[in-house]
């Protein structure tokens, strides 16, 4: 470990091309390693089409959620990371409160990342499965349109669905 | 800009986020939330993901299939990433199995599970024309003939398991597979002397439980990198010393000559040995609370 920054100042590899990501909703800016932010497709592209500038702005992603994004892409850009320890840190990077996932799902989708949007999107699932439909509805901020007798019309459609649900 | 992060996020989440969202959910679920929101009402039927193996309800032991059927007709969206169902406790055959598996063919389905514990059934034809197929899964299956197909030019991943399948039809099937990578045949009846001969084949998991039905094991997989067989003891016959991770698993009951089943003695380790040596690259064999080197 001790040697480590040493070998770094000795080593003659060239420059590595960084990119700044910059979050418009807090203006947080963060310069990540090129290969790392190429796993964003959107971004990808932006920097193929030569679209990119020396500051990329973000759109509607906090600068919270774009470190998330960032720890996400760096742990999944490391070629000596096995499949085990991938699957432990994205547990970390997941491990978050349902409002959080939400904004890093939409974060995920924005930036076309298919393995975030997966996890995440699991996490979600996981989060959810057990909550009674006032609480999903909360969450989701869904506002019930239904009127009584509707509702219990879609019930009817599908009565085996609602076995032993309240 | 509307949205400034937070909670005023979250009612925008568009339609494909929710539905890949259900698609971690039992169906059961997914159904429910139809009732959340006018929104929601047709959400679940866009579901690419039809997975009735997650469900803990208990109509998964009822005998009516049904449900599944009504549930299939309803369903909207044009191509399918999975569809798995499951069943024990079974009593009888279940017919319906063939519609399900028409269905999924018909809706370009990728992976494809179904998994039947305590019944056999006919493999379905409709099977051999889901060309998407890229993981496939069957338990409980019977196949009566090699298939007459042009093989699952997508399939990579193949597992079955407590199934009747003769020698020629597990070489038709793995002679048909351009592009498989891993074979698993677990406890499956009627295979005596099977040969497997793969050029893509990366793991090969044996799992034989019919005591003493398989007599020879010969495997022609230049690229295979595991190889993993559980059961009594067999000839096997690599064509490729090349295999990195081989794992043996022998049962502690020897096959003699005369028919019957014996304990295994600390004598048949010998006999094990001389079947290693063709096995140049067999780093261990497990046996029941031993490990013996192999060199």
């Amino acid at each position: 470990m001790a040697s480590a920054p040493e070998n770094e100042k000795n080593a003659s590899a060239p420059e590595k091309k960084t990119l700044t990501l910059k979050s418009m909703i807090n203006n947080e800016e963060f310069v990540v390693d090129e290969h790392v932010a190429l796993q964003s497709v959107t971004i990808k592209n932006m920097v193929d089409s030569d679209c990119a500038g020396d500051v990329i702005p973000v759109p509607t992603i906090s600068g919270e959620i774009l470190a998330l994004v960032i720890e996400y892409c760096k742990n999944h850009a490391n070629p000596s990371a096995s499949e085990d320890d991938l699957k432990k840190a994205d547990a970390g990077i997941v491990a978050k409160d349902i409002y959080t996932l939400i904004d890093l799902v939409l974060a995920a989708n924005f930036l076309d990342i298919k393995g975030l949007l997966e996890v995440t999107s699991q996490k979600i699932a996981d989060s959810i499965k057990d909550l009674p439909h006032q609480d999903v509805r909360e969450i989701f901020g869904v506002e019930n349109d239904y009127t009584p007798e509707e509702e219990a019309a879609v019930r009817a459609e599908h009565d085996w669905a609602f076995e032993g649900f309240p | 800009m509307e949205v400034t992060g937070g909670k005023d996020l979250i009612s925008s989440l568009p339609d494909d986020i929710l539905v890949r969202i259900l698609s971690f959910l039992p169906v059961e679920f997914t159904i429910r939330t139809s009732i959340l929101s006018t929104r929601w009402r047709h959400l679940w039927k866009h579901n690419l993901v039809i997975d009735f193996t997650m469900s803990t309800y208990r109509l998964l032991d009822s005998e009516d299939y049904s449900f599944v059927s009504r549930f299939l007709a309803l369903h909207r969206a044009p191509k399918l990433q999975r569809f798995a169902i499951c069943r024990s406790g079974c009593k009888g055959f279940v017919p319906e199995v063939e519609l399900w598996v028409a269905f999924a063919a018909t809706r370009d389905v990728q992976e494809l599970e179904i998994i039947f514990y305590d019944v056999y059934f006919e493999v379905p034809l409709s099977l051999y024309a889901a060309k998407s197929i890229k993981s496939l899964y069957l338990s409980g299956v019977c196949f009566s003939s090699p298939p007459n197909f042009n093989g699952f030019f997508l399939l990579k991943d193949l597992s079955i398991g407590f199934s009747g399948i003769g020698d020629e039809v597990v070489e038709a099937i793995v002679s048909s597979c351009p592009i498989l990578e891993s074979l698993t045949l677990q406890r499956c009846s009627g295979l005596n002397k099977v040969k497997i001969a793969s050029r893509r084949l990366k793991r090969l998991v044996f799992d034989e439980t019919e005591l003493g039905e398989l007599l020879e094991l010969e495997i022609e997989a230049p690229n295979l990198v595991c190889f993993k067989y559980q059961g009594s003891v067999v000839t096997f016959c690599l064509k490729h010393h090349c295999v990195a991770e081989v794992e043996l698993l022998y049962r502690m009951f020897l096959r003699t000559d005369i028919g019957y089943e014996r304990e295994f003695q600390e004598a048949d380790f010998g006999y094990v040995k001389t079947l290693m040596d063709d096995l140049s690259c067999v780093k261990y064999v497990i046996f029941p609370r031993l490990i013996v080197g192999v060199y």
